[in-house]
């Protein structure tokens, strides 16, 4: 089954769950005129974080993009709407995937390992990743996709009972909603709502961000979420620029939040050939997470492979991963793991950083053996960074 | 001066799209502006006048003896012909008065009703419009999130495009005489950011854009005509409609360069704003440099010879 086959087969099998949903009983949002239901937009919700303008033009304050949108425009994420000067976003339960994940292929690594996520995506992206996997989804209008209706309310029920699983054939319980594949900071209010809603269930909420977001709502996201995995996409300024359509600095700056915050998170570099490889790019990324982050994060180098708009490049090598992953130890970095890498690679599994005892041992997304011990290597004892038991 | 592979491509493909398509020297680009004073009656336009104005106008922008030379200069009775209108604000989008001449023009030139498709994003948007399902001189049809499975890319542009443009074998552009919140102006090179499915992600790059979309060669080979409805005029605060700084202009703009009508039209929605005291466009910080940009590129003109009817 190809891999759109398989998101599109779940994107229907949760639609067909969702039939037949009754409306929110506490809802701070609005069924969508029904001419909008053919286009896939059935609830509408005004925007949380936006500035009222002259001439009925609003400044969005969500991101650092801060679209300033004239009436019956939209934001550079596509998503939300000026509706005579007021802000609306359209995807507010109007999902266009919702697929259990195994919590590794985020990647989480230290974050409830072996536990499965139900994951949902909506339309759009505050980025244009020429490099995008999911571009079909990401840099579409939620008109253009196929999407689910679904309220946050629906979402935490079909946590709470086992839903489909694609990927076993069976049935499975998610401990976590994953907010991913596409920019959930694009779909800000859904996931606020779903993630709090989710939080009084004792259901986890993890957020698999660009993190091109701005410290004010990402600090009150921290409050419902329980993880969060960031794409550092490059350390330099051009490539943000030239390749992703962004900025570096307000990344950064959002990992420093998280890190304040105190809230589990992850980074994830994707190494791309003559872009982002260097031995200097890899030092300096890793010197900055050591230095502003500490040691204890976990980063992921992960392959790239060529789509959408950067079909031009090669695959990265395996041991271009192998050396960036080389390179970040050796500056300090505890946890560093390489993704998208033939199955079995010692690479993916988590290693006691004291004595070097395998403490998590990974194939692909699956998890052959946790050797924790109360959160520490059973053979020295060391404390092992990470959430291992519900956090909830 | 180093010169990216990219940018030597692109420079080749302009030359040769300039000498392929608009290859005629900036000073040849005519625009024909028609308008009448007896363009309505009372609150409702005259059908008769209306058509008059955009068969004139058509026609005197190529330089045809009569109507019939002018369409069928332009189409034959084997094309499927597009008129790409701008429904995003039902309340100042183009007259369905103008695109029934339009068609009226076409079925000159031998092509069937059939074969003429009024589209723009949504279907819902252009019926809101006004355009009716049922027309008997037209089809009515929207891109309806149908578009192209992969990007084509062409500078700054990374879209994929609508396709009813490859099902279309000649365009028409067919503006409103509109402001524009980021681009300066909404016109006829504006309205081609409705044949893409990513119009939202060139807001901070939109006058590079706006050149590229029109250079790009899915859309430059299909474009015969453009065409601006400006018998109203948004001058400020678009691109939706607003009351306060709309007007009655009662003209009709055409052209076969869409950098020259685009270029002609901001001048006359400069012209309202100063009449209205509003300050000219760069004053805000937009300025549809795009049209010089075309013109620098050897895309239109930017000063075109003006004919008025």
């Amino acid at each position: 089954m190809k891999r759109r086959e398989f998101l599109r087969s779940c994107a229907f099998g949760g639609c067909a769950l969702a039939l037949g949903i009754s409306f929110a009983e506490e809802s701070n949002y609005t069924p969508a005129p029904a001419d909008s239901h053919k286009a896939g937009i059935y609830y509408l919700r005004e925007a949380e974080w936006y500035e009222k303008l002259d001439n009925k033009r609003v400044k969005c304050t969500l991101c650092p993009n801060e679209c300033k949108v004239g009436d019956m425009e939209r934001g550079f994420c596509g998503v939300r709407e000026n509706r005579h000067g007021l802000y609306y976003t359209l995807v507010y339960g109007n999902p266009c995937t919702v697929v259990p994940d195994p919590i590794e292929k985020k990647p989480l690594f230290h974050y409830l390992p072996g536990s499965w996520a139900l994951s949902l995506a909506t339309a759009g992206c505050n980025f244009v990743c020429k490099f995008c996997q999911n571009w079909q989804i990401s840099q579409a209008r939620p008109e253009q996709t196929d999407n689910i209706d679904i309220t946050p309310q629906r979402l935490v029920s079909l946590c709470q009972r086992a839903v489909r699983n694609p990927w076993t054939g069976g049935k499975t319980v998610c401990q976590s909603l994953a907010y991913t594949y596409t920019e959930p900071v694009v779909f800000y209010e859904y996931m606020y709502d779903s993630a709090r809603l989710a939080r009084e269930k004792g259901i986890g909420s993890v957020m698999i961000s660009n993190g091109f977001i701005h410290p004010e709502p990402v600090e009150k996201l921290c409050e419902v979420l329980t993880a969060v995995k960031i794409d550092l996409k490059a350390i330099t300024e051009k490539f943000y620029r030239d390749v992703c359509s962004g900025r570096l600095k307000p990344v950064l700056d959002c990992l420093k939040v998280l890190s304040k915050q105190k809230i589990w998170f992850e980074v994830v570099y994707l190494v791309i050939p003559t872009l982002n490889d260097s031995t200097r790019e890899f030092a300096e990324v890793s010197r900055w997470i050591v230095g502003e982050l500490g040691t204890d994060v976990p980063v992921h180098f992960t392959r790239f492979y060529p789509t959408y708009r950067l079909r031009n490049l090669p695959p990265t090598s395996h041991s271009s991963v192998e050396k960036a992953r080389e390179i970040a130890m050796k500056e300090g970095l505890k946890f560093v793991y390489v993704g998208n890498v033939r199955a079995g690679h010692p690479g993916e599994n988590t290693y006691c950083p004291e004595c070097g005892n395998r403490v998590i041992h990974r194939i692909r997304y699956i998890v052959r053996e946790i050797n924790l011990k109360d959160g520490r290597c059973p053979r020295c004892r060391t404390p092992i960074p990470g959430v291992w038991k519900s956090p909830i | 001066m180093e010169l990216s592979r990219r940018d030597f491509l692109r420079g080749l493909g302009a030359l040769a799209l300039g000498g392929m398509l608009h290859a005629e020297p900036c000073k040849s680009s005519l625009v024909a502006v028609a308008g009448s004073k007896k363009l309505f009656k009372g609150d409702r336009l005259d059908r008769g006048v209306v058509s008059g104005l955009v068969h004139s106008a058509v026609a005197r922008c190529i330089g045809a003896r009569s109507v019939e030379e002018a369409y069928s200069s332009l189409f034959s009775p084997r094309d499927t012909v597009g008129i790409k209108v701008n429904c995003l604000d039902p309340r100042i989008a183009p007259h369905t008065e103008v695109v029934s001449a339009l068609a009226e023009g076409l079925r000159m030139a031998g092509v069937e009703p059939s074969r003429i498709i009024v589209w723009d994003r949504k279907t819902s948007e252009v019926l809101k419009a006004g355009f009716s399902a049922n027309s008997p001189a037209y089809v009515v049809n929207g891109s309806d999130g149908a578009f192209e499975r992969t990007p084509t890319e062409w500078g700054e542009i990374g879209s994929r495009l609508s396709r009813l443009v490859r099902r279309c074998t000649a365009l028409i552009s067919l503006a409103v005489l509109k402001d524009h919140d980021i681009a300066g102006v909404s016109l006829c090179v504006k309205n081609l950011f409705g044949t893409i499915d990513n119009p939202n992600k060139y807001h901070f790059s939109i006058q590079r854009a706006l050149t590229d979309i029109y250079e790009l060669p899915e859309l430059r080979r299909r474009l015969k005509l453009f065409l601006c409805d400006g018998i109203v005029a948004v001058y400020n605060g678009g691109p939706g409609f607003k009351e306060e700084w709309s007007e009655r202009t009662g003209e009709i703009y055409a052209s076969t360069d869409g950098i020259a009508l685009d270029a002609v039209c901001w001048q006359k929605i400069e012209q309202l704003r100063k009449a209205h005291n509003l300050p000219p466009l760069s004053k805000e910080g937009r300025e549809p440099e795009y049209i010089k940009l075309g013109e620098k590129r050897g895309l239109g003109c930017a000063e075109p010879e003006v004919v008025r009817l």
